[in-house]
């Protein structure tokens, strides 16, 4: 309980009727002290009395419009305030203080002040969500005064409804081989790996993408169709993404790069690990190298540091995390800078020198991809399921590190936008379209017959469709219609 | 916060009210009828800052204009002290709960200022200790009823308060 000026003025007033009773020897100013004192103590009283009512009969619903939302959508909150009581009450107002990540038109929170015989008001304002998350609608303040102004006292309701706020999403998403879109959904993987066991699950139709060696032959003997055996993990594996945003990444049009299509499939595979529990990690390579990195875990603070990372991947400069020689500038096999090197003792220079000598590491020219996964630590090279997002610019530089990632990793699954598909000229320059997707597809397949490496197409399937609409069969099967 | 600061504001100022006017109206009678004629100007000054919408100064301001009437005589003394109680009736009426308040109002001041002029006429004790032991049982008791609302509320929990 808050007390107000007025209150202090009143007990001014009662102090110096005692001190002047005290030094004036006058009886009655101490009975007129005492009978302010009194009126105090009874106003407090019913006051006590009014907002123990007040909060019982008092209903404060907080809704939102839907529970699930995109950044920068707005979404509807109302705050709606009813009392169950006849007669009067306390005047109160009812004041919500969204959360942070959210912000209003008026720029201030919505507020409803109930009047002492008002019953029932509700107010809706628009929210907008800026940042991504799981968030709650805190409780709503109450603040109660007493009619005479002499107390005030404020509570705080029941926290309101859950909302889900997620990044802005590309449109349909076509994840596939050849033009085919794949039926399994992205971020679910097999269960290879060195640790763990792995039990049958189900027999399921075989499609594009699957395996040759998890067809059941059995199965697809008995049913006349090509069927493959689901199988489950009985053990967590780690997975790491390798996310490419370079220059070239941002082609397309605003909204629908390259990049946001791969961001969204990173956030799938995100999403995925998250749910079983998957550790996960993550290696961005920009222009200049890596920019940033984390070796698999699997904790809920790595999944959300994942996902603000997906989340605020551009292809602008970034500041790489691990400055390391550009082998452009060079023009030579060169080695990471050392940033101790100034510091560094004679035996570790020696030592160095030893390693460098055997050649443990080797960059590239203008290969930051291959150069940066090369730095990366052992724990991001050597994930069971190495998940690499990139596009086709540089086939030369992706067969690299493709070769690389298999050393170490169990299992590598390559996610390539056709560069061709984000051409902004796609539609005055068809004809050579599909001779560019053909070169495209032949350079995926030629990836998917490493061991244990998987390549897909991804992509706007009114684009992937445009293309191939344009293929010879299609376009001989138009002559004959 | 705006928001009560406004209602504070909002409700600084006390209208009069019938009862409040007849309570400034005995009180003055009294002030007038007991002591000198001049002390008829301190009626007009006890209306004046009622009809201000400052009750508690005029109660306070009363109770000093009635110390100025030397040896007043039960009638004087019982039409002030009516008077201003009733001004302080008026004040707990105009509040949204008012039958409640008033009712603990109607109880609380005169059990309290009997419990004072007991203590200052009867029993002979000294002014100034009655007055402080008047405002200390009064915030005690004040106090208890802010923690009881604290807990009421959830705002404080039974077993944090003595950790």
């Amino acid at each position: 309980m808050r007390v107000t000026r007025r209150f202090w003025l009143t007990l001014v007033a009662i102090g110096s009727l005692i001190l002047g009773g005290g030094l004036l020897d006058a009886p009655l100013l101490v009975v007129g002290a005492a009978g302010l004192a009194g009126w105090l103590l009874a106003m407090q009283l019913a006051f006590v009395r009014g907002v123990s009512h007040l909060r019982d009969d008092l209903a404060v619903n907080q809704s939102l419009d839907r529970s699930r939302v995109r950044t920068d959508v707005e979404t509807q909150y109302t705050l709606e305030t009813s009392i169950g009581t006849d007669g009067v009450h306390l005047p109160a107002s009812v004041e919500t203080t969204g959360p942070l990540a959210a912000r209003t038109e008026a720029g201030h929170p919505p507020t409803i002040d109930l009047d002492t015989s008002m019953k029932s008001s509700s107010v809706t304002v628009p929210l907008t969500w800026e940042t991504v998350g799981e968030y709650t609608i805190p409780g709503a303040t109450v603040t109660v005064s007493d009619g005479t102004g002499l107390y005030i006292q404020s509570f705080t309701t029941a926290p309101g409804p859950d909302i889900t706020v997620e990044s802005p999403s590309v449109g349909p998403l076509h994840v596939g081989q050849s033009g085919k879109q794949l039926l399994t959904g992205v971020g679910e993987h097999d269960a290879r790996g060195r640790t763990g066991g792995l039990s049958a699950e189900e027999i399921r139709k075989y499609v594009p993408g699957d395996a040759l060696k998890y067809v059941d032959w059995k199965a697809t003997a008995r049913l006349d169709e090509a069927h493959v055996r689901n199988y489950e993990a009985e053990s967590n594996r780690s997975v790491v993404l390798v996310l490419d945003h370079r220059h070239s990444m941002g082609d397309g049009p605003p909204g629908e790069t390259k990049l946001d299509h791969l961001k969204a499939v990173a956030a799938a595979f995100r999403q995925r690990a998250e749910t079983i529990r998957d550790p996960l990690g993550y290696l961005t390579i920009g222009d200049a190298g890596v920019t940033e990195s984390m070796a698999p875990v699997a904790r809920t603070e790595a999944y959300q540091s994942c996902q603000h990372r997906i989340n605020d991947l551009t292809t602008e400069a970034e500041t790489p995390a691990t400055a390391t020689v550009s082998a452009a500038q060079s023009g030579a096999t060169t080695s990471p800078v050392n940033p101790m090197s100034e510091t560094q003792s004679p035996m570790e220079t020696t030592l160095l020198a030893y390693r460098e000598a055997a050649g443990s590491k080797r960059f590239l020219p203008d290969q930051p991809l291959y150069n940066g996964f090369q730095t990366a630590s052992r724990e991001i090279r050597g994930a069971d399921l190495l998940v690499i997002c990139t596009d086709d610019s540089n086939p030369s530089e992706l067969r690299n590190t493709v070769g690389l990632a298999r050393r170490d990793a169990t299992e590598v699954v390559v996610f390539m936008t056709p560069s061709v598909a984000f051409d902004e000229d796609l539609v005055t320059e068809l004809d050579t379209a599909y001779e560019r997707y053909q070169a495209f597809d032949r350079f995926r397949r030629e990836l998917n017959e490493f061991g244990s490496v998987t390549a897909y197409e991804v992509g706007s399937p009114d684009q992937i469709s445009a293309i191939l609409a344009d293929s010879p069969a299609n376009r001989e099967r138009g002559e004959h219609v | 916060m705006s928001t009560a600061l406004g209602t504070e504001t909002r409700t600084l100022r006390s209208l009069p009210t019938a009862l409040g006017l007849l309570g400034i109206a005995a009180a003055a009678v009294g002030l007038v009828s007991g002591g000198p004629l001049w002390l008829g100007l301190a009626g007009v000054a006890l209306g004046g800052l009622y009809l201000l919408g400052t009750p508690v100064l005029a109660v306070v301001f009363g109770q000093i204009a009635l110390v100025a009437v030397d040896a007043p005589s039960l009638l004087p003394l019982a039409l002030v002290e009516g008077g201003l109680f009733l001004v302080l009736l008026s004040v707990a009426f105009e509040a949204p709960d008012s039958r409640v308040a008033g009712s603990l109002v109607a109880v609380i001041v005169p059990l309290l200022c009997g419990l004072a002029w007991l203590s200052l006429g009867r029993w002979n004790v000294d002014p100034f200790p009655v007055g402080v032991a008047l405002v200390v049982g009064t915030a005690v008791v004040g106090y208890l009823c802010h923690r009881y609302l604290l807990v009421e509320l959830d705002i404080v929990t039974t077993d944090s308060d003595f950790q």
